[in-house]
């Protein structure tokens, strides 16, 4: 409810400069405006003020990118610097981001972006926190396996979400405990880690992502480890280590319920 | 879902925009916007669908920006705004032809060009702008209010001197 002899600050000047009032307002401010001719002044002013810097920004619209912002180039540089699997991914992505390619083909790129993006920053966490805390022979972990209950506690506490330490077993896998990780954005994720007979260990990292993304299992391998990762329900998973390829696949397929 | 690269890519010439209005200085302004969507580029589930990526990427040429500065000592001040100087010499600046709008911009000081930048150029609402900056609305509200008034001082200015020389 605006009367005419509602008082206009500063603000409501500033906003009908910028045109971010609403009618009710603007209709107000007119009012004020002409009865105050030395107020309008300045913000006739004002607004050719920003007629003017609008205008000549407009004509640099133009400006030609130079060849280090271009966008195809970035993401090619990026994923370089990633196992080769994500070599094989950037070559799609680039060659359908050249255009000219309609109908599903485009479709599939619009999918393939995002997922594939959160799918690279989730095995590159899960390749750092393997090379800095499963390799570690006496403390890896900030529980132990045997306090398995507290640890799932724990770890949904943190993650606002439930975690539970899946069993390995029958795959000749302890777990040897788990852990908080930080993500490069300050969110908390899960590590587990598992052991065999034999001392080779294996890890999975469990990483809350956006809700709607989904991606099913792929493998890849870094250095001598042998990996699947998959999105899922808002989840990231990625498990890890010297398995051999064919028994990291089992173990994943029955973790992502996917068939063998 | 709409595909992240379109989105990202036609925001390029508004991110570049707005950071030669904070460096005043192409390749460094180039540098940041480069960095700036490498970062991007690193966090694909932190973007945001819609108008909102914008908003994000401008946060992150901002933030980029103030560090780049900061470096060469230019400091984002959002008190005192009576004892500011003017970081860029009046010669800078200088490649917009005939127009001395741009020219009488960059002479303002940081902080008053990016809201101006952000409001009048890009057409952001305040609350936008002050989520790009990371300062309340009314600090946006106070910061485009000086603004304005140097502008005007300049525009003065600018006026009395064209007087002078043709007189």
């Amino acid at each position: 409810m605006t009367s005419p002899n509602q008082p206009i600050g500063e603000d409501e000047l500033l906003a009908y400069v910028d045109g971010q009032l609403d009618p009710e307002q603007r209709t107000a401010v007119e009012r004020y405006l002409s009865a105050n001719p030395d107020v309008a002044r300045r913000i006739a002013a004002d607004t050719a003020q920003r007629n003017a810097l609008r205008a000549a920004f407009a004509s640099k619209l133009s400006q030609p990118l130079p060849p280090e912002l271009n966008l195809n180039r970035l993401v090619e540089d990026r994923l370089r610097q990633r196992p080769h699997y994500w070599r094989l991914a950037a070559s799609i992505v680039l060659a359908l981001s050249i255009g000219a390619v309609g109908g599903w083909l485009s479709h599939t790129r619009l999918a393939l972006d995002r997922t594939e993006l959160a799918m690279s920053v989730l095995q590159r966490q899960a390749v750092a926190s393997y090379a800095v805390y499963v390799t570690d022979r006496n403390r890896p972990t900030e529980l132990p396996g045997a306090e398995r209950d507290l640890l799932a506690r724990w770890l949904s506490n943190r993650l606002s979400r439930t975690v539970v330490p899946p069993d390995l077993s029958e795959y000749g896998y302890t777990l040897i405990g788990g852990r908080l990780v930080a993500t490069e954005q300050g969110h908390a994720s899960a590590l587990f880690v598992y052991q065999d007979s034999d001392g080779n260990r294996m890890s999975l990292l469990m990483r809350p992502m956006s809700p709607d993304l989904r991606v099913p299992m792929v493998d890849w391998d870094h250095n001598q480890l042998n990996a699947c990762s998959w999105i899922d329900a808002g989840m990231g998973y990625a498990l890890l280590g010297a398995v051999p390829d064919d028994k990291i696949d089992r173990i994943a397929r029955r973790l992502s319920g996917q068939p063998g | 879902m709409v595909g992240l690269l379109p989105n990202l890519e036609a925001s390029i010439p508004a991110l570049r925009r707005y950071a030669q209005i904070l460096l005043v200085d192409l390749p460094d302004a180039d540098e940041v916007v480069r960095v700036s969507l490498a970062a991007a580029l690193e966090r694909p589930h932190a973007m945001r669908d819609g108008p909102g990526l914008q908003v994000w990427l401008l946060g992150l040429v901002h933030r980029n920006s103030l560090r780049r500065l900061r470096r060469k000592g230019v400091r984002w001040q959002t008190s005192s705004p009576n004892v500011r100087r003017n970081e860029v010499p009046d010669t800078e600046g200088g490649d917009a032809g005939t127009d001395a709008t741009i020219p009488m911009f960059v002479r303002l000081p940081v902080e008053l060009r990016s809201v101006l930048m952000l409001v009048c150029v890009e057409g952001l609402r305040y609350p936008a702008v002050a989520e790009v900056l990371d300062v309340p609305v009314a600090t946006v509200m106070s910061l485009l209010a000086e603004g304005r008034q140097q502008l005007r001082y300049l525009a003065g200015e600018t006026a009395s001197d064209a007087a002078r020389r043709s007189a």
